[in-house]
């Protein structure tokens, strides 16, 4: 599964509106020179929608995994599948920003780690586009997001998500627990089935940041 | 994402459109599966038209809005509807447009005024399409002018689309009168009545039975503040006051984003009430029921 040109991605970073100071925005804009310069973006994803092996139930099962996560379960319609996805900015970003700050250039480190983390958020919107249009080319529709670690999916479901989602092949896998590797690297799995009717919960909702998050707002309005 | 708002209204997929950031961010990246992902949500959250513009580059780069318009029928079968003021660009989208994959239906065309007519010279060489018609300008003495009476608007939307039946042969199901809903921050001259009066009046002519009576939501909340007075989101509850004002009277499409939770509301809700009473006012009287939307 693809790797992404990292052009556009580097694009859609650099046009977004900041309000931060000169000093900031200068930094901001010799990080991405940096990106580009030294060719740090290695954008990619890869998903599978796995049909479920039962009969949805709080434990769903895929793919010999399982998985306990009853939030999945949907109202009305039925879920006949799982879509698992990983994306990743890849390891060469990170390890750029760990050189700078041994070089103690905090200042360009912080402003490098801020723009891979926005382009972990371009990847991983990518990563969801592609993921609802190969369901919807199925005949199913996506419902529910979650991500290991969310309220209604453990941690430990990761290595069996990224499993399903052949995160191998993109060279995303874990440290010793559950963390990505590279750590600029998000998983997510939907729900997929058949007539599934608008999800009432978000995964943000039990999250202490809610109120001050500048995330969550703009997701909801894209959703 | 499925839902169905609960007015019942035909609506109009409005996201494809590079006034929202993220779009034209897409647009700019030649991103068709973002478009196409957006497409796919807007008819899961219950669009029965997706509304298609992407701006300037229409003009300057056809072949791409030919690519989207492909990209778009490749993953959604609802009809398109194409939003550009110029006949070159209609006449490119239309020619894209398959409506085998629509499952025959019509495009639509968005918009033609009567100063702005020479759209409908594509209906004999691109035709048949469904049309909408802005009736809030007419053309008086050869130049456009707005329309600011209900009178206006009635004799401006009647006028077109009995033009519209005796020159091209259209049923009147295929036409979209769209009666322009202003903001209500600036309406001090009683235009939202006359938009109403409007509505009640082009529904109940005869001539007219079975057009379609429309318009897009955004600008009624805008330059408020974000809060009304009684703690509810000031555009959402405008936009609803209108609806449960307006689809009694004959209201029944709406362009707009399809998961936006319209309802109607409740006889005594603050918002509709301060609504109501901004429509009997005008002038200062007007400025002051403003006032009351957000000054409890």
């Amino acid at each position: 599964m693809p790797s992404l040109p990292a052009g556009p991605l580097l694009r859609e970073v650099a046009g977004q509106a900041s309000a931060k100071r000169s000093s900031q925005q200068r930094f901001r804009d010799e990080a991405l020179a940096l990106i580009e310069r030294e060719s740090l973006a290695e954008p990619a994803l890869s998903f599978s929608i796995v049909d479920l092996e039962e009969p949805a139930a709080e434990t769903l099962r895929a793919g010999d995994e399982r998985f306990y996560a009853p939030k999945l379960l949907p109202q009305s319609g039925r879920l006949t599948a799982l879509a698992c996805g990983v994306a990743t900015v890849g390891p060469r970003v990170e390890a750029r920003v760990g050189a700078l700050f041994r070089e103690r250039s905090m200042s360009l480190g912080l402003a490098l780690d801020e723009v891979a983390n926005e382009l972990l958020f371009a990847v991983s919107r990518r990563l969801q586009d592609r993921m609802l249009l190969a369901a919807r080319k199925s005949g199913l529709n996506l419902a529910g997001e979650l991500r290991p670690g969310d309220p209604g999916l453990a941690l430990n479901a990761q290595a069996g998500l990224l499993r399903l989602a052949d995160a191998e092949s993109i060279g995303v896998g874990l440290f010793g627990g559950h963390m990505l590797n590279p750590i600029k690297s998000v998983s997510v799995m939907f729900g997929a089935g058949v007539d599934l009717p608008a999800v009432r919960w978000s995964r943000c909702d039990e999250c202490s940041s809610r109120a001050t998050c500048k995330i969550a707002p703009r997701e909801l309005v894209d959703a | 994402m499925t839902q169905s708002n609960a007015f019942n209204l035909i609506v109009i997929g409005d996201r494809i459109n590079p006034g929202f950031k993220s779009i034209k961010t897409l647009i700019e990246n030649d991103d068709l599966a973002g478009i196409q992902a957006m497409a796919v949500k807007q008819v899961e959250a219950g669009s029965h038209f997706l509304d298609v513009t992407i701006g300037p580059r229409a003009v300057n780069d056809p072949d791409f809005m030919a690519r989207t318009i492909r990209a778009i029928q490749d993953v959604v079968t609802v009809p398109l509807c194409f939003d550009f003021p110029t006949a070159a660009v209609q006449a490119v989208c239309l020619a894209t447009y398959d409506r085998a994959r629509a499952n025959g239906a019509l495009p639509l065309i968005n918009s033609i005024t009567e100063h702005r007519w020479g759209i409908m010279d594509l209906y004999k060489t691109h035709g048949p399409f469904k049309v909408i018609v802005m009736a809030s300008e007419r053309v008086d003495n050869g130049i456009a002018k707005p329309n600011k009476t209900a009178e206006d608007i009635i004799a401006t939307a009647r006028r077109a689309a009995l033009r519209l039946q005796a020159e091209q042969g259209m049923a009147m199901d295929d036409i979209f009168i769209d009666i322009s809903i202003s903001a209500v921050v600036a309406d001090t001259t009683g235009l939202h009545r006359a938009t109403l009066d409007a509505v009640r009046a082009i529904r109940s002519d005869p001539d007219l039975k079975g057009i379609h009576i429309m318009g897009g939501l955004t600008n009624i909340g805008q330059q408020l503040p974000p809060k009304a007075a009684d703690g509810s989101d000031m555009k959402l509850s405008l936009e609803c006051a209108f609806l449960t004002l307006a689809v009694p009277l004959g209201f029944d499409a709406v362009l707009a984003t399809p998961w936006r939770p319209y309802h109607p509301l409740p006889d005594d809700n603050y918002v509709l009430n301060a609504y109501r009473n901004i429509l009997e006012q005008t002038g200062g009287n007007a400025m002051r029921a403003i006032r009351k939307l957000y000054k409890a």
